[in-house]
């Protein structure tokens, strides 16, 4: 039996002392001496204190030294442990949506897992998975939706720690996971400063960045200023035209098409997963789409996801759009819509009216850059921006220095055995029977001399 | 009962005279100028006779040889009652095992006694609230005294004044002081004025003075529910206080016209032998250091 407080029991026992040391103690009117000229003596208390050789109120002190050791023992917290492992082990597995492939992790964290080490699973939250069922539940991790913090899991699995610090002389983290940016928030180095010892970091891949197309077709003229646009500018494949060149294995499925689409164009939309085709005409080239009169010259257009993006030019507004269907991407300042998506197979094609002028730095603006970049992205919303992992993250989750020795870590707080309740339930008992015993002797203290 | 040894304080005494401070009145012998000149054989001086006179008191030899009445006239000498009155109230019955202060002022009196019976004079003794013998001159009279005093057991809160209030001649008062001071003073005032000369022997136990540092608690033997803790902290105090009602009651005796003579009781006290000497001599004071610069 150790005890998480062995304190409490030098308190007790200092208290029990003190205690016993009262009961020597005897207030009393001290042995009287006749003095014919006392009435000279300055009033004063007549009770003096004196020890005994004996303590008095031997049932009392009995009861007051057993109450005081039984919450002595109870703050103390005892702990039964009839083995105390060497190194005891909290494998934290990343099942977030971070990563990118589900079964490294469950390899790492079967791998890692002994007989009674902890399995800390986490995404955006994180839970302790009973020691009986670690393995097994090592072997069936799934892929959630939910974005990681390794906030939340270094939270649980110090939690873990203090609660079975007992059980094993040190205790080491192993943590799998990508540890992507997004997976590391501003309480992260903070937290992980509680955790004084290091952590194995077992790295698995990341999810990629679906965000922004590495490649995109574009197809206008040579001189279309739109191909100035940061979010193009390396990663035009082809302007040639029809697009016939790219429609390989290598298709980027992003086309942006500067004129009117075609019937190849929606064929295209339909023969691939996720394709996306911006219709983004140049000029009002399709009767379908009505001509503003007059044309508008000042303006702004505004898109919406994830956040708002606002760009402020002397826009040449002479046409609208036609179709009033659609999923709204982005409007005027005046409330017109301004790009349109429309779902068409697997893909969706996305109708542009924002005129790009041929003059001045509108393209290279980096709000420019943004709705650009915002117009090329998945449909819908099945697209995710992935901070990639960095060298410098990793290091610092995990830290440097030896294994974190049980004892350097506070026990948890209500981490109580089970004894402890009743100790604290016996203590009481006997406060409230010293009290019923001590109304029983009116003056238990003052004796006379 | 406790044994009153008396042997030494009379050898020690013996050939000590208590003289009157001042003639006294009386019509019979004794030891003491009297106020009154009569026809003793101690020439006085001579005083013209006057009409009406007794002739037998004429000196015929004068008259003979001057042709002149005169009278011849010659001390008389009158002896001064004497009334030792002991206080044996139990504040006197101190301390507890010995008794220090009763058997010293037991002996005072015997004492006191012995020299006044020396000087002539008629002596008797009041004892508080106990026996009273009055004065004689007779040859046993101190042996009396001293087997009154033997017999006698200090006790009870008893006050001075009512053994005091109608004595006259000298009287010698050997207390405490403890209990009815305050009348005791006013009755010396009243007895002065009538003439009766007073001596307050104040005794005091040296353990009063320098009390048992052991005890934590002390009590009045006289009022027992009167307990006070005498402890370092009230000890300062006490003795500065003690002191304080001693020159007040030394003060408070001589405004009233009587001797104040202090004397201190206990092994560390003084012989009652000498007390008796300074009392006769009027000293107010023994030369001790407990009890601080002798008081005028």
């Amino acid at each position: 039996m150790t005890f998480l407080a062995p304190g409490f029991l030098l308190a007790a026992a200092a208290a029990a002392a003190g205690v016993i040391g009262l009961h020597l103690l005897v207030a009393r009117r001290g042995p009287s001496a006749a003095l014919p000229t006392a009435r000279f003596v300055p009033a004063a208390a007549t009770v003096v204190v004196a020890v005994e050789k004996r303590p008095r109120n031997l049932l009392l002190l009995l009861i007051r030294v057993t109450a005081i050791a039984l919450a002595g023992a109870a703050f103390a917290q005892p702990h039964f442990t009839a083995h105390r492992a060497r190194v005891l082990r909290i494998v934290v597995a990343d099942r977030s949506s971070d990563v990118a492939d589900i079964r490294p992790v469950r390899d790492s964290a079967r791998r890692l897992l002994r007989d009674g080490d902890a399995l800390v699973v986490f995404d955006s939250a994180a839970h302790v998975v009973p020691v009986a069922g670690a393995a097994d539940t090592a072997a069936a991790l799934d892929r959630v939706s939910a974005r990681g913090s390794l906030s939340s899991a270094l939270i649980v699995a110090r939690r873990e720690a203090a609660r079975q610090r007992a059980s094993a002389d040190s205790i080491e983290m192993d943590l799998v996971s990508p540890a992507t940016g997004d997976e590391i928030d501003a309480a992260t180095p903070a937290i992980r400063a509680l955790w004084p010892g290091r952590i194995r970091v077992v790295t698995v891949a990341g999810a990629q960045d679906s965000s922004a197309p590495t490649r995109i077709i574009l197809r206008g003229a040579v001189d279309d200023p739109l191909r100035a646009a940061a979010p193009l500018r390396h990663r035009v494949l082809d302007d040639g035209g029809t697009g016939a060149r790219v429609e390989s294995a290598a298709d980027p499925g992003v086309r942006i098409v500067r004129d009117l689409p075609g019937a190849a164009d929606s064929d295209w939309v339909r023969g691939g997963q996720g394709r996306v085709l911006i219709a983004w005409p140049a000029a009002r080239v399709a009767p379908a789409w009505p001509a503003r009169v007059p044309s508008d010259t000042v303006g702004a257009v505004v898109t919406f996801q994830p956040d708002p993006i606002t760009v402020v030019a002397s826009f040449a507004r002479s046409w609208r759009l036609g179709a009033a269907s659609g999923r709204v991407r982005a409007r005027w300042i005046d409330g017109d819509p301004a790009v349109v998506e429309h779902q068409m197979g697997g893909g969706c094609i996305r109708d542009a009216a924002i005129p790009v002028p041929a003059t001045g730095d509108l393209v290279l603006r980096p709000e420019f850059g943004d709705l650009v970049t915002a117009l090329v992205r998945p449909c819908g919303d099945m697209w995710r921006a992935v901070s990639p992992s960095t060298q410098a993250a990793v290091a610092m989750i995990a830290g440097t220095g030896p294994l974190l020795t049980s004892d350097s870590i506070d026990p948890a707080t209500g981490a109580e055995e089970p004894v402890v309740p009743w100790l604290l339930g016996a203590a009481l008992v006997l406060i409230a029977a010293e009290a019923l015993v001590r109304r029983g002797r009116p003056n238990s203290v003052l004796r006379p001399a | 009962m406790t044994v009153l040894a008396t042997g030494d304080v009379l050898d020690a005494l013996h050939g000590v005279r208590w003289p009157a401070e001042r003639p006294v009145s009386g019509g019979t012998p004794g030891g003491h100028r009297a106020r009154t000149r009569g026809s003793s054989a101690e020439f006085a001086e001579y005083r013209s006779y006057r009409q009406g006179e007794d002739v037998r008191r004429l000196d015929w030899k004068v008259l003979a040889r001057t042709d002149r009445a005169y009278v011849r006239l010659a001390e008389d000498h009158a002896p001064l009652p004497t009334t030792v009155v002991v206080d044996a109230s139990a504040s006197m019955a101190f301390p507890a095992g010995t008794t220090a202060k009763w058997l010293h002022a037991a002996r005072l009196a015997v004492g006191l006694a012995a020299v006044a019976h020396a000087t002539g004079d008629p002596v008797g003794l009041r004892i508080t609230s106990g026996r009273v013998l009055p004065p004689r001159m007779r040859q046993g009279v101190v042996a009396g005294i001293t087997q009154a005093l033997t017999d006698a057991v200090p006790g009870g809160s008893a006050g001075m004044a009512p053994s005091f209030a109608s004595l006259q001649g000298r009287v010698a008062l050997v207390s405490d002081f403890l209990g009815d001071t305050d009348a005791v003073v006013s009755l010396v005032r009243a007895a002065r004025t009538r003439g009766t000369v007073v001596y307050a022997v104040h005794v005091v136990d040296s353990r009063e003075l320098d009390p048992p540092r052991g005890a934590a608690l002390v009590a009045d033997p006289e009022t027992p529910a009167l307990q006070r803790p005498l402890i370092p902290a009230t000890r300062g105090a006490y003795l500065a206080s003690f002191a304080r009602w001693r020159s007040e009651l030394a003060d408070d005796f001589h405004r009233a016209g009587a001797h104040y003579v202090l004397t201190v009781s206990g092994s560390a006290g003084e012989p009652a032998a000498r007390a008796v000497r300074r009392i006769v001599a009027g000293w107010p004071q023994p030369a001790d250091d407990r009890l601080g610069a002798p008081f005028a």
